[in-house]
C-alpha cells in the first residue's frame, strides 16, 4: 500500500483544521444545562451565540434535573426557575445567580363548561363559594413547585381566594398530563405552562381564564445559575454565557419566528402551537430582586422550603457578569 | 461455642451495617454537600418524622408515612391481585392448549417488551388520572413474570402423571385442578414472587401520574424540593415493603408447597 498517498491528504487536512483546533483549545469550556420547555428552549442556541466560550449545551427533562446536575458538579451552569434558586439555598447548596432569561410562560385555564368570562376573578371568586356551599370541591390543578404553582398561588391570594380551604388542590407533576385532566373533566381550572396552555387551548380541552402575573412574584420564572467554584475558576467563561444569553434573549424578542423554530425543534411540538406558546413569553435576562425576595417569602408561607431564604436570595444574585454583557449597572438590571 | 454461634448469626448484619457506617463516614466527610448525600442518620430523622411527625422537619408530609403507605400498598395490591387472577389464569390455559397458544400467545409476547413507563400516555387516555392509571402500571409490571412463568410450570408438568390421571378416567378439568396445577405451583409462586418485585418497582413510575399520595409520589414531589433525605426514606421505605411483601408470599408458599419447604438444591433443611 502506498502510504505517502494517504498521509499527505491527512496532513493537508490537519493543517487546515489547526486554528480550529487551537481555538477550540484555547476557549475555556462550560457546560450548560437547561430543561425542554417553551422558555427554556431557546437555551440550546446560546452556543451559536457564544464568543471566548465553547459553550455544551445539554437539555434536561425538568428544571430540577439541571439543578442537580448543577449541585453535583456535572455541569457548570444551569437553567432553572426562581424556585429551584430558593429550593437549592434553603439545601445550603452552592448556587449564585448570574442572569435572567425568558418570563411569563403561565396561563389559567378553565374547564369548558364553565360559564365565566376571562378575567373575571369576581364570577370566579362566586363560583368557587357556590362549590363550597354545595359540598363540591372545585378542584384547582398545577404541577406542584414550579413557577406557574406559585404565579397562581399568589394571584389566588391576591384575589382573596384560599387554595388550602376555599378549593381542593391537585398536583400534576407532569405539565404534558394537565389536557388529559381537562378534557376528562377530573378539574375545574388548571394552572399551567406554555406550550401545554397552548396545546389545551388549541385541543379545545380549556380555555383561557387569565395570566397569573398580578401577585408579589410578578411573571418571573428563568434563572441561569452557576456555582461560586466556577465563578472563581472561570469567570471570562462565565461573562461569555451571560453575554450569549443575552445575545440569545435579543434575537428571540426581535425575531419570534426564531423562536417558533427552536420551540419546534427541541420540542418537536407544531409549530401552530408553538407560535401560540411565544405569545405568552417575555425574553429578559434581567434578574428582579424584590420579585425574587417575595417568591422566597411565599415558598416558606407554603412550607415549600424549610427556613428563610431571603437573605441568601438577595447575596447570591451576582450582578457582574449581566452588567459587564450588557454595559448596564446593575440599577437598570433589576437590582 | 455458643459464642461462636452468636457471632455467626450477626454475619448477615456485616454487610449493611459497614455500608452504613461507610456511607455516613462519607456523607460527613465534606466530600458532597451534606444535602446532596445525606447521610443515613439524616435520613433516619427524616423517615422518623414522615412515621410520627417528630419535629415537622417534612413539612406537609409530617406524620403521614402510614397514609403514604396504605396508598400504595392498595394500589400494588390491586394491580398484583388482577396480575395473579390474569397471568395465572391465561398462563395455565396458554400452557394446556396449544389453539390458545398460538392465538394469545404472540401478542402477548409482543406487548412484553415494552417498558411499563412507555404506557404512561395511554393509561392515562384510557384511565384519566388518579389511581386506576397507578394500579394498571402495576398490573403491567406483574403480569408478565407472572404469565410466563406459569406457562412454564404448566409446560413442564410430568406427562407421565397426566397420563397415569387420563388412564384412571380423570377428565380433562380434574386434570388440570389435580395434576397440572399442583405441578405447576413452585413455577407459579416463583412468577409471583418476581411480579411482587416488579410491582412494588413500578410504583414509583405509576404514582407519577397525578396521584395524591403514596410513597412513589412523595419520592417525586420530595426530589421537585431537592429533598434527598426523604427520597432516600421513600426508597427505604419501598424496599422493606416489598421484602415484606415477599416474606408474605414465601409464608403463603411454604403452607401451600409444604412438601418442598425450606428445601434447597442439596435437599438439606
Amino acid at each position: 500500500m502506498d502510504v505517502k498517498r494517504f498521509l499527505l491528504p491527512i496532513l493537508a487536512l490537519l493543517v487546515l483544521a489547526l486554528p480550529t483546533l487551537s481555538f477550540a483549545e484555547d476557549a475555556p469550556k462550560i457546560k450548560l444545562g437547561y430543561a425542554k420547555c417553551a422558555h427554556c428552549t431557546p437555551m440550546s442556541l446560546t452556543p451559536q451565540f457564544a464568543e471566548g466560550v465553547a459553550i455544551d449545551a445539554v437539555s434536561f427533562n425538568t428544571g430540577t434535573d439541571a439543578l442537580t446536575a448543577l449541585v453535583s458538579k456535572n455541569i457548570d451552569v444551569a437553567q432553572v426557575t426562581y424556585l429551584h434558586y430558593a429550593i437549592a439555598l434553603d439545601k445550603g447548596f452552592d448556587v449564585v445567580a448570574i442572569s435572567g432569561q425568558v418570563n411569563g410562560g403561565s396561563a389559567i385555564l378553565l374547564a369548558n363548561d364553565l360559564e365565566i368570562a376571562p378575567g373575571d376573578w369576581g364570577a370566579l371568586k362566586a363560583l368557587i363559594a357556590k362549590y363550597k356551599a354545595d359540598g363540591k370541591p372545585f378542584r384547582v390543578a398545577a404541577s406542584r413547585g414550579n413557577a406557574q404553582d406559585i404565579h397562581m398561588r399568589g394571584a389566588f391570594a391576591k384575589q382573596g381566594i384560599d387554595i388550602n380551604k376555599d378549593v381542593q388542590f391537585i398536583n400534576i407533576p407532569n405539565p404534558s398530563d394537565h389536557l388529559q385532566a381537562l378534557r376528562r373533566g377530573e378539574v375545574e381550572l388548571i394552572c399551567t405552562v406554555e406550550p401545554f396552555a397552548t396545546q389545551i387551548m388549541q385541543a379545545k380541552a380549556a380555555k383561557f381564564f387569565g395570566f397569573p402575573y398580578d401577585q408579589a412574584a410578578g411573571k418571573l420564572t428563568n434563572l441561569i445559575l452557576t456555582r461560586s467554584d466556577v465563578i472563581a475558576s472561570n469567570p471570562k467563561a462565565l461573562e461569555g454565557v451571560v453575554r450569549a444569553v443575552v445575545k440569545v434573549d435579543a434575537h428571540i424578542a426581535a425575531d419570534k419566528p426564531a423562536l417558533i423554530e427552536v420551540i419546534s425543534k427541541v420540542t418537536g411540538l407544531d409549530k401552530a402551537i408553538a407560535t401560540g406558546a411565544v405569545e405568552n413569553l417575555d425574553p429578559d435576562p434581567k434578574m428582579y430582586r424584590a420579585s425574587a425576595l417575595a417568591i422566597a417569602t411565599m415558598m416558606r408561607d407554603l412550607k415549600y422550603i424549610n427556613s428563610d431564604v431571603t437573605a441568601a436570595v438577595e447575596k447570591n444574585l451576582d450582578y457582574r457578569f449581566l452588567e459587564a454583557a450588557t454595559g448596564k449597572p446593575k440599577t437598570e438590571l433589576g437590582y | 461455642m455458643a459464642a461462636l454461634a452468636q457471632l455467626r448469626k450477626l454475619d448477615r448484619y456485616l454487610v449493611p451495617v459497614l455500608v452504613l457506617a461507610g456511607w455516613e463516614a462519607f456523607s460527613r466527610s465534606g466530600a458532597l454537600p451534606a444535602a446532596l448525600l445525606p447521610a443515613p442518620s439524616t435520613v433516619l430523622w427524616a423517615w422518623a418524622d414522615w412515621l410520627i411527625g417528630t419535629d415537622g422537619n417534612t413539612q406537609t408530609y409530617s406524620a403521614h408515612w402510614l397514609a403514604d403507605m396504605l396508598a400504595s400498598l392498595s394500589r400494588v395490591a390491586a394491580g398484583f391481585a388482577i396480575a395473579t387472577v390474569l397471568g395465572v389464569g391465561l398462563g395455565v390455559a396458554i400452557g394446556w392448549s396449544r389453539k390458545i397458544e398460538i392465538v394469545i400467545e404472540p401478542t402477548l409476547q409482543m406487548l412484553r417488551p415494552i417498558p411499563p413507563v412507555s404506557w404512561i400516555p395511554l393509561a392515562i387516555i384510557w384511565f384519566g388520572i388518579a389511581n386506576k392509571p397507578a394500579i394498571f402500571l402495576v398490573f403491567l409490571g406483574a403480569f408478565f413474570p407472572i404469565l410466563l412463568n406459569t406457562i412454564h410450570g404448566v409446560k413442564t408438568c410430568d406427562r407421565n402423571l397426566i397420563r397415569a390421571g387420563a388412564m384412571v378416567g380423570g377428565s380433562e378439568r380434574k386434570l388440570l385442578r389435580y395434576i397440572v396445577v399442583p405441578a405447576a405451583l413452585p413455577s407459579i409462586f416463583a412468577g409471583l414472587r418476581i411480579g411482587i418485585g416488579s410491582a412494588w418497582m413500578l410504583t414509583v413510575t405509576a404514582e407519577m401520574v397525578a396521584v395524591k399520595s403514596g410513597l412513589g409520589y412523595v419520592l417525586w414531589d420530595s426530589y421537585y424540593f431537592l429533598r434527598y433525605d426523604l427520597v432516600l426514606a421513600a426508597m427505604a421505605s419501598i424496599g422493606l415493603l416489598g421484602f415484606m411483601s415477599d416474606l408474605a408470599i414465601r409464608f403463603v408458599m411454604a403452607r401451600v408447597l409444604h412438601w418442598q419447604r425450606n428445601t434447597t438444591l442439596g435437599g438439606g433443611e
